[in-house]
């Protein structure tokens, strides 16, 4: 099993929720930002789509060893 | 218990949208439970109004836009099935991937130099024309025109060649305005089928050379997908904003107060409201989805099968989500306004539009402190029978 990390940076984040369409397990909408539902997941390749859909780039998508999987 | 909407479908008033101040009898939608309503064509579908209820519709997967793109469902724009606007997941992320790159805030803030640039080209050439000048056709329209051409690797020469259908292809309310809006879908297609061979031949660095090399070298999307998403990237990227910048212009023009902010602290803020109470929809905000299932939006049920109406322009005047909604306060709390909509169909080119209504605004209104309306303000009409809200002429002196 592959683990991935997955945070959202609040200060980049306008709540275009792009992510929360694509990815609506992992990603809810909370005061506007979006935020991951939980910050370590199996692979998910539509956590990936969704951080290389970003508009801000406010997706960061690690792997477990801390190697940057997306953007 | 939940409130049950009423049976009976009511038409919806589709002509007060082409107000610039937000009419009584929109007014009385705003923040109401789904229910039943008519569409121009008086076809029957659900009207979803809430704040909430809007924002939940326009993530959730079950409301499709292809299905809303099949030809026996109302159509409201020609343009409404195109490329990206007319497909769900998978096949949408694979196409929006391509372009999503291209239309980050890291790029646009690349951009942002070019957009002042051509701001103070067009502001030059208002300082050559007789007073009165028609600000639309001298900078609202031109800007966007002249930044979407820029980026795409479009030859800004060719504007008269499509300027025109692209306005045409948005004038779709009624079968007279459809028949002419697929002639024109029709002729701007085969003008982008004549610019791809053409690039083919002698590639630039514009994103419509980009997605040829996507297509030839990686095969990720089809001819006809390159086609109709190169179309949708020209006509979105022109008639959205310079529609938005008409009613932006109308709204500052006729309200000193707001129009003292421009250039503030908090002209980001000032965008924002702008873009929150001028929605450029005629036609209440996100374009009609299907629901593929049966779905329960803000209490009530919605059958299979239904054609929804999202109205994020009515969402955006929601009191429950924005306290005395009317009033374009730049410093409203943190909120996000539904005019670019939400989820994977949120607009491609938001950032790209703030950018350009802030450099646009700012540059015009600093060039020219003392410009002002060379009519009455309350001869300022919208263009009715169009699915967007902009003004065909805004004569100004300085």
């Amino acid at each position: 099993m592959v683990t991935w990390l997955v945070t959202v940076d609040p200060g980049r984040c306008i709540g275009a929720a792009v992510c929360v369409g694509v990815a609506s397990e992992r990603f809810r909408l909370i005061d506007g930002r979006s935020g991951p539902v939980s910050e370590t997941i199996e692979a998910d390749e539509s956590v990936r789509d969704a951080a290389e859909m970003c508009p801000m780039e406010a997706i960061l998508v690690r792997a477990a060893d801390g190697a940057p999987i997306a953007p | 218990m939940p409130a049950q909407p009423s049976t009976e479908p009511f038409v919806f008033p589709f002509a007060a949208a082409y107000e610039l101040r937000h009419a009584p009898e929109l007014a009385a939608l705003r923040g109401t439970p789904p229910r039943p309503m008519l569409m121009p064509d008086g076809s029957p579908a659900w009207l979803i109004s809430a704040y909430e209820d809007v924002r939940r519709a326009l993530v959730d997967p079950r409301l499709s836009r292809k299905a809303a793109s099949a030809p026996d469902v109302a159509q409201t724009a020609a343009a409404a099935g195109l490329s990206l606007l007319g497909v769900d997941a998978p096949e949408h992320t694979r196409l929006r991937r391509l372009v999503a790159t291209a239309f980050t805030q890291r790029r646009v803030e690349e951009l942002r130099p070019g957009i002042e640039r051509i701001v103070a080209g067009l502001v030059d050439g208002l300082c050559d024309l007789p007073q009165p000048v028609d600000l639309v056709e001298h900078f609202c329209r031109p800007l966007p025109i002249a930044v979407i051409c820029e980026l795409l690797g479009v030859p800004l020469a060719d504007r008269e060649d499509f300027a025109g259908w692209s306005a045409e292809v948005m004038s779709s309310m009624d079968e007279v305005g459809a028949a002419i809006a697929a002639r024109a879908y029709a002729g701007i297609e085969r003008y982008i089928r004549d610019l791809i061979a053409d690039k083919r031949e002698r590639p630039d660095g514009g994103l419509i050379s980009g997605l040829i090399v996507a297509r030839d070298q990686g095969d990720r999307l089809g001819e006809d997908e390159m086609v109709s998403l190169s179309v949708l990237l020209l006509l979105a990227g022109n008639e959205t904003t310079g529609s938005q910048f008409t009613t932006a212009f109308a709204l500052l023009l006729t309200d000193p107060g707001l129009r003292a902010r421009v250039g503030g602290a908090d002209m980001a803020g000032l965008v924002e409201e702008i873009l929150r109470v001028q929605s450029i929809s005629a036609i209440g905000g996100a374009l009609p989805r299907v629901a593929l299932a049966e779905v329960e939006i803000g209490g009530v049920t919605i059958p299979a099968g239904s054609v929804v109406v999202p109205a994020s322009a009515l969402a955006n005047m929601d009191p429950g989500a924005y306290p005395d909604p009317e009033t374009v306060d730049p410093a409203r709390p943190h909120k996000p306004h539904l005019s670019f909509g939400t989820g994977i169909h949120h607009c491609l080119g938001a950032q790209l539009a703030r950018a350009e209504l802030h450099a646009g605004i700012t540059g015009l209104f600093a060039a020219f402190p003392e410009l002002r309306l060379a009519v009455d303000a309350a001869e300022l009409a919208l263009t009715r029978g169009s699915v967007m809200r902009y003004l065909t002429a805004l004569p100004v002196r300085w």
